[in-house]
């Protein structure tokens, strides 16, 4: 893996959301990204399951060798656990002060994110961010990219498919 | 409470009239209750959840219209993440 490539750290709901929009091959290529081990333990539970996201948890296992797999004690990372944020995303908190970014498109922890990220100064995004970066870089063209976010919104929930159909949109 | 003048078909009137009359109730109240249980009932479904998400995206509806439709947890996930979306573009350029 080449030093160059820029450091991003992701959790396993944007994997998830890379896999579905059949971009995870292009995205490893492209940034080193990086997961705690609690994250490689959420896929691999998410792996188990005989349905959409557990066909993406298993795409993304498969490209493991791909991944950095970072490892983070409970303790560097118990401070920013919560309801809505497990083990993986908290850790991704941890690992993110030496990254250029946080992907994570878990919804529902994101607001109780924002003020550990607002604190420790990390730049927070969903894979959105990345599928533009991409754009950016030239290694996807917008009609690509619209693409992306279409097989992404196809295979979430009432409360991601218009979230990823926005961030089609915003793609211009 | 606010005062609102609707229209009813006549036997619908005549239905609740007669429910009120047997439970010792008044029509209002036989109407509020009504409105809050198909309410309640509606906004648990997935489709109106996902369309009032989709009105808050286009503009069409505020946030607090929105946390009135689906709660304040939901509702504030939805608001981070747009903006968080908003502001991505902004980002990409430093991560490209």
């Amino acid at each position: 893996m080449p030093e160059s490539l820029r450091k991003v750290v992701i959790d396993s709901s944007a994997l998830i959301s890379l896999a579905h929009g059949e971009v995870l091959s292009l995205a490893v290529q492209e940034f080193q990204l990086i997961i705690s081990k609690q994250v490689l333990a959420e896929l691999e539970a998410t792996a188990k399951f005989n349905d959409l996201d557990g066909h993406a948890a298993q795409h993304v296992l498969a490209h493991r060798e791909l991944l950095t797999i970072s490892d983070v004690s409970e303790i560097d990372f118990q401070e920013y656990m919560g309801r809505k944020v497990h083990a993986g995303e908290a850790s991704c908190v941890a690992l993110a002060r030496q990254a250029e970014a946080l992907i994570c498109d878990d919804f529902d922890a994101l607001p109780y994110l924002e003020p550990h990220s607002h604190k420790l100064g990390i730049v927070v995004g969903l894979c959105s961010m990345l599928i533009q970066a991409l754009v950016i870089r030239g290694k996807l063209t917008k009609d690509e990219a619209r693409a992306v976010f279409e097989r992404i919104a196809e295979k979430r929930g009432w409360l991601g498919r218009p979230l990823y159909e926005y961030g089609r949109k915003l793609l211009g | 409470m606010k005062k609102i003048s609707a229209r009813f078909p006549q036997e619908l009137l005549d239905e609740v009239d007669a429910l009120a009359k047997l439970a010792s109730l008044d029509r209002t109240t036989i109407m509020k209750q009504a409105l809050r249980e198909y309410l309640d009932k509606e906004l648990t479904d997935a489709n109106l959840k996902e369309l009032a998400v989709r009105r808050f995206l286009e503009g069409r509806i505020n946030y607090q219209a929105l946390r009135r439709l689906l709660g304040p947890e939901e509702a504030e996930a939805v608001r981070v993440s747009k903006r968080l979306m908003d502001q991505g573009a902004k980002l990409a350029r430093k991560l490209a």
